[in-house]
């Protein structure tokens, strides 16, 4: 899996150790200036 | 063997897990299990040869998605259920020999980030009531691998101290209509004498009520529950005062400084009231001297704080870089 669910400009990529635990890649790209990334408004 | 006992004098869940006992300590170099591994390596944690910042489910958990049945029978009075939840590890970077507080902005940007990706995919989870983010650092305090990383519990019940944060805010809230940490974060800025610094949606300062010498709080200047919450401004900001706070702890006594570090966020469920900020609990009183947790603090429960909140914040602001 990639990206899936992941917040803008987040890449996930999930892999599965030999024991069954999962372990995930994290990596990031620049945002675009202006990008809201905002899940909330500030009050 | 894990699982989760209840203890009835103080209302809580204890969690055994007795394979921990067999987890790596202190390997020797180029035996690291959260350094990458390298063509025709040792193999580590990571199957690959670098990364940026990775999750992975902890060898050695105390909670688990799928946990053993328990190995003993509970009691009305003591019951005993499966350890469930999740216990993961957070590696800030490939490079052993770095720190947080050598990071750069951008990289712990980048971790405040995976805290609360994390926080939203394990609170979504059914069986995940409250996520915890947390730093041990330094040998002081129990460590047993010195790649820089983190972890990430995920329990199934609400823990103590933020049960107890919760019920002191949920108090002060009928009292007053207030929020409790809103409050007391206003009385530490309107005072100044305590404070260490502040970045866009945040301040620290070590709190009137310090139980650690050097303890450090930094609290969201909006009144925010969670992690989830924050806007992109907010985790800039975050990431900006981590580091100016971290770098204070190093300049302090000229050295790595050990540290407990814990995100404090509301449960995953309910609404219960909350107000996110971040909490340090350095083991060290002196250059040399340790903070022990002893006779009062751990068989009565009352902290005895050896040194003056104002002294200590002194001390550490003249440590603190300038904002960027």
């Amino acid at each position: 899996m990639s990206g899936d669910g992941a917040e803008p400009g987040m890449i996930r990529e999930w892999t599965t150790l030999p024991d069954g635990r999962y372990l995930i890649f994290y990596t990031f790209e620049d945002e675009p200036a202006g990008d809201a990334g905002d899940e909330s408004a500030d009050v | 063997m894990s699982e989760l006992r209840w203890h009835p004098l103080l209302g809580e869940w204890v969690a055994t897990a007795t394979h921990r006992q067999d987890r790596t300590v202190f390997p020797p170099d180029g035996y690291c299990p959260l350094c990458p591994t390298a063509a025709g390596g040792f193999p580590t944690e990571v199957p690959a040869p670098g990364y940026d910042l990775v999750v992975f489910e902890n060898k050695f958990p105390s909670l688990q998605r799928q946990p053993p049945p328990p190995s003993v029978a509970g009691s009305p009075l003591e019951p005993v259920a499966p350890a469930r939840g999740a216990c993961e590890v957070v590696l800030y970077t490939p490079d052993h020999h770095a720190t947080l507080a050598e990071a750069t902005v951008e990289r712990i940007e980048h971790l405040v980030r995976v805290w609360r990706d994390r926080t939203r995919e394990l609170g979504a989870r059914d069986d995940v009531v409250h996520v915890f983010p947390f730093e041990n650092k330094g040998a002081q305090i129990g460590v047993t691998l010195d790649h820089p990383h983190g972890q990430i519990y995920a329990y199934p019940f609400v823990p103590p101290v933020v049960a107890a944060e919760i019920a002191q805010a949920a108090s002060h809230r009928a009292e007053t209509g207030r929020c409790l940490f809103c409050e007391v974060r206003d009385r530490e800025v309107d005072d100044g004498r305590r404070m260490l610094a502040h970045e866009d949606g945040w301040v620290a300062y070590v709190p009137f009520f310090a139980r650690y010498p050097y303890e450090t709080h930094l609290v969201a200047t909006r009144c925010v529950r969670a992690l989830p919450d924050l806007n992109r401004r907010e985790v800039r900001g975050l990431a900006l005062l981590l580091k100016r706070i971290l770098t204070g702890f190093d300049g302090l006594f000229a050295r790595s400084f050990p540290y407990v570090m814990a995100v404090h966020q509301g449960p995953s469920k309910g609404d219960a009231p909350y107000h996110l900020h971040l909490e340090f609990y350095p083991p060290l009183r002196s250059a040399t001297r340790m903070k022990y947790l002893a006779g009062s603090e751990s068989g009565a429960g009352m902290f005895i704080n050896d040194t003056l909140a104002e002294e200590t914040a002194a001390q550490l602001r003249a440590e603190i870089p300038v904002s960027a």
